[in-house]
């Protein structure tokens, strides 16, 4: 759903198949503090647990203000 | 601009919904108390024709009581008979709300569709448990499907009739108890209809011991078919000996290091696969054991479990626990208005009906057995043509 919402806005990003990367799995679990449940999505500087398309569409934001600068 | 004019009486709980309602709305209005014996309740009878309260006076002209004062607003006739400026009303009056999104809600918005009902879904997410298993074997004319396809499926075919649908949304409160229903949703709005559709399923029960709410995807899980490939190479446990906890074992049998199934009594699932995990080498069995509580800080590192024999309280070192001790209905918000069983789950009649007029009930929420795909699917088609029944009746 989450992959899918993304692609709808055309945003580009890199999925990570963490349940056979484990060195993904550690990452996923580093930078949100635990978290070992799917997705973890990570844009700029914020890490989001679950797909929430409100919350996914507001820090998509910060992407587009980095493009325009 | 016309009058208007309450005839109320303290502790009448209607009285004070229709004050409110009018004062939410900015909306003036007069008055009159009306005691057992008083010379105001017989005006009001007089005028009236009926001893029931609350009564409301427009420009002198009886409307009803409380349900009907809504049911003008959300037609818009009240701003008109009040001569207020006309503005769209506030809220769309639809002809059904469903509520949930699993496949008796989305039958139910497939079939009411088709008779062109106004029809609002509202749910979570789309699949309801569905989405937690990975394949389907048993719904007819699919011999074999993955439960992604099987839902996508679902949602096209509801989908062409253009059903409005609130994805992604709980309902917060409710109020069934009028003509015209109330639906709040946690955006905050609320959407009035004619009939409710309830069709919320289950969720998995909790053990509500310490660390599992705080640990909740940080390696205490529900759902072994969505979560078990992230513990490849784990030691884990599995709580729980039902079929949905052997099948959890079957899951992670594919990738776990060790698994410890603690159970409180001995196994209960099919014996067929009861067989095929016993079979398995990574598997050890602690019958007779409760889990007390799990333990970690960030993640899950382990579970503290007590021998029902000896009252021995020992510690399993595991990554994840999933925890597979049966479902609960999620029907905690209707408890209060519709008649449920010592299980939780709503009781209904053979047409779906509720006992609470314009309120329907299908699917695992409720209490027709055999908790199955198709079955739940069937329930949401009775349910829409239950409700389509009922609104007929009601022009």
């Amino acid at each position: 759903m989450a992959k899918e919402f993304l692609s709808q806005k055309g945003v580009e990003y890199t999925a990570y198949d963490v349940s056979k990367d484990r060195d993904a799995l550690k990452e996923m679990m580093e930078i949100s503090g635990g978290a070992r449940s799917v997705p973890v999505i990570s844009v700029c500087n914020e890490v989001m647990v679950g797909f929430d398309s409100g919350r996914l569409e507001q820090s998509l934001t910060c992407l587009k203000q980095s493009s325009e600068i | 601009m016309e009058d208007i004019t309450i005839y109320s009486m303290d502790g009448c709980p209607f009285c004070i919904k229709a004050k409110s309602f009018l004062t939410e709305k900015g909306i003036e209005f007069s008055e009159i108390m009306v005691h057992p014996g008083s010379k105001e309740r017989e005006e009001m009878k007089e005028k009236t024709g009926t001893d029931s309260l609350p009564q409301i006076l427009i420009g002198g002209e009886p409307v009803g009581g409380y349900s009907e004062l809504v049911n003008l607003y959300s037609t818009g006739e009240l701003s008109e008979k009040l001569g207020l400026a006309v503005e769209r009303p506030a809220f769309r009056l639809y002809d059904v709300i469903i509520i949930g999104g699993g496949p008796a809600g989305l039958n139910a918005a497939l079939y009411t569709s088709r008779k062109v009902l106004k029809t609002l879904l509202i749910s979570k997410n789309i699949g309801g448990q569905v989405a937690d298993t990975y394949d389907i074997d048993n719904y007819l004319g699919f011999s074999q499907i993955e439960t992604a396809d099987l839902i996508n499926k679902f949602d096209e075919h509801v989908e062409k009739y253009g059903v409005e649908k609130l994805i992604g949304e709980e309902v917060t409160a409710l109020d069934l108890t009028g003509k015209i229903k109330k639906v709040t949703a946690s955006n905050g709005n609320t959407y009035l209809s004619q009939t409710v559709i309830v069709a919320t399923g289950k969720r998995p029960r909790p053990l509500n011991v310490p660390g599992e709410k705080e640990l909740i995807g940080r390696g205490v899980a529900y759902c072994s078919t969505c979560d078990a490939p992230l513990f490849a190479g784990a030691d884990v446990a599995v709580i729980g000996g039902g079929n949905s906890a052997l099948e959890a074992v079957i899951d992670l049998n594919k990738v776990a290091n060790k698994i410890y199934m603690v159970l409180l009594t001995p196994l209960t699932g099919d014996q067929i696969i009861q067989d095929k995990v016993k079979s398995y080498s990574k598997v050890k069995i602690y019958t007779k054991y409760d889990t007390i509580r799990v333990i970690g800080e960030q993640t899950v590192e382990g579970i503290e479990i007590k021998s029902l024999e000896t009252g021995e309280v020992s510690r399993l070192d595991v990554e994840g626990v999933f925890i597979e001790i049966g479902l609960l209905p999620n029907s905690d918000l209707f408890i209060d208005t519709l008649a449920t069983n010592r299980h939780g789950e709503i009781e209904i009649d053979y047409m779906c009906r509720t006992g609470v007029g314009g309120v329907f009930a299908c699917g695992d929420v409720t209490n027709v057995p055999f908790k199955q795909v198709i079955v739940a699917a069937g329930e949401g088609a009775k349910a829409a043509l239950a409700a389509y029944d009922y609104l007929i009746n009601q022009r």
